[in-house]
């Protein structure tokens, strides 16, 4: 009996390995695996944000909530208490801003998705539920969703979040650039336009890069000679620059200039072959290892069949 | 001999005041009320003629624009001798919509670098006001030290009588 399940359960794996190395293929096909060389679409928008300017308002956490529409927070939006921890994005907050002491006077650091070139989200989605859209958003489609939350592991912000709330109905979320309501249309993300004090300049991602530069070296002493973004992790649509060192505002500067993709790529691409050879090859071993005893364990059937039938007896 | 000093000493002084434009007193407004963000805040009363008795010299808000010389070093390359304009309100140069697709488009087009990053409207006022609150040490900082919210403002802000149940806080999210 076990004899023929084993059979059955190989042949069973055999069989399914076969089809996901087919479904692999398939959807390698249509996922085209980036080089890691990509620069972002050449009329891709992105923002620019300046710290220095940042008077931790929270209009923009507001605008967000309103135009997403968001459930009710738990505070105000006005009330400056959240500051006294550090908070992170969440499924009812697409973009909240945080309070820094760095030497002279608070610093306030407003985080969100920021939209990379080559999302480590993207990448590491096998179902294609993100999507780097040419406008420069990066968005995500529920719908395709199976909640494993493999984006939020791989995003180096820590933004994608999970609604835990509906756990059966898998939904991440985060901030989407405001790319169905706004940025599609040509208009700037709710929160670029609430802002009151142009911490945040909306444009060409490549206008902006130039534009960080010559904010650099027309104030001089005011900023720190980098625009965190323009480079990291293969360049994010979403950049800043600060008047003290990065790592001091809770940046990580540790995470190269590489995009995700290129430190994951050749793992990435021995998975269909793992997937193809490994259930036949490990098959055929053990195959071959239990050869000489199935005739043996054949035996112990017939003897456990016995056994089995002798048992009832008192 | 007197006479002929007191006469070059009187055409001088005439030079000298048809040179420099007197202040137009009566077109001064004393006080300006700022409504451009009247759905969400009350009006904003600025004390004109509070920061000229301040601040003496226009170029500090007006940058080039009232004819003196602009009062940074950088613009002054260009405006030393400043040049008037018609209109010296704020809005007559920052665009009220700064990322309008016009205004994004045309950001780079002309070759007016310090213009480039010029902020809108709202940014303008907030900047100037704020930046130069927090360097003297004096004047108002905080959102409600000029701003009363209306009851709109109140539901954006999720503020006043639309604050949410603290009975319900922390139901949603997860930290």
């Amino acid at each position: 009996m076990s004899g023929i399940s084993r059979r059955k359960f190989l042949c069973a794996t055999v069989v399914g390995g076969a089809m996901t190395t087919l479904g692999s293929v398939c959807g390698k096909g249509g996922k085209a695996w980036a080089s890691g060389s990509f620069e972002g679409y050449p009329e891709g928008m992105g923002v620019l944000v300046d710290l220095t300017r940042c008077i931790g308002c929270r209009t923009c956490e507001a605008a967000c909530n309103k135009e997403q529409k968001l459930p009710e927070p738990d505070q105000p939006f006005n009330d400056q208490s959240v500051f006294n921890t550090k908070r992170r994005t969440d499924e009812s907050h697409y973009t909240v801003v945080n309070k820094y002491d760095a030497g002279q006077g608070p610093v306030y650091r407003k985080i969100q998705c920021n939209h990379c070139n080559e999302p480590g989200c993207l990448t590491s989605c096998f179902v294609n539920a993100y999507t780097k859209t040419k406008e420069g958003a990066v968005v995500y489609n529920s719908k395709v969703c199976v909640g494993c939350r493999t984006c939020m592991v791989a995003c180096p912000f820590n933004i994608p979040a999970f609604k835990y709330s509906s756990a059966t109905d898998p939904v991440i979320k985060k901030c989407i650039f405001c790319h169905e309501t706004r940025l599609k249309n040509g208009l700037p993300p709710a929160c670029v336009e609430a802002c009151p004090q142009a911490v945040l300049t909306f444009g060409y991602r490549k206008d902006l890069v130039k534009l960080g530069h010559e904010r650099i070296r027309n104030n001089a002493g005011r900023y720190v000679d980098q625009i965190y973004g323009e480079t990291e992790v293969g360049g994010t649509g979403w950049m800043y620059l600060s008047g003290v060192p990065f790592e001091q505002v809770g940046f990580d500067t540790t995470l190269g200039n590489e995009p995700i993709i290129s430190n994951v790529k050749d793992f990435l691409s021995t998975v269909p072959m793992v997937l193809a050879i490994w259930p036949a090859l490990f098959s055929g071993i053990h195959l071959l290892a239990t050869k000489g005893k199935d005739h043996g364990s054949g035996h112990g059937e017939d003897d456990h069949v016995k056994n089995e039938k002798e048992e009832p007896r008192p | 001999m007197h006479t002929v000093t007191i006469t070059i000493c009187g055409i001088l002084l005439t030079l000298l005041a048809a040179f420099i434009q007197p202040v137009q007193a009566e077109t001064l407004p004393d006080k300006i009320t700022i409504e451009s963000l009247k759905d969400l805040y009350g009006p904003v009363t600025f004390g004109h003629a509070q920061h000229i008795a301040r601040e003496r010299d226009c170029a500090v808000c007006h940058h080039h624009t009232n004819g003196a010389p602009a009062s940074q070093e950088k613009c002054l390359r260009c405006h030393r001798g400043g040049h008037e304009v018609k209109s010296m309100g704020c809005k007559s140069c920052h665009e009220k919509q700064p990322f309008s697709v016009e205004q994004v488009n045309g950001k780079f087009k002309n070759n007016l670098q310090f213009h480039q990053d010029k902020p809108g409207l709202k940014a303008s006022y907030h900047l100037s006001c704020i930046g130069c609150h927090k360097q003297k040490g004096a004047g108002p900082v905080a959102c409600v030290d000029c701003h009363v919210l209306t009851s709109s403002g109140e539901a954006f802000y999720r503020a006043g009588k639309n604050a949410p149940d603290p009975n319900k806080a922390g139901k949603t999210g997860h930290h």
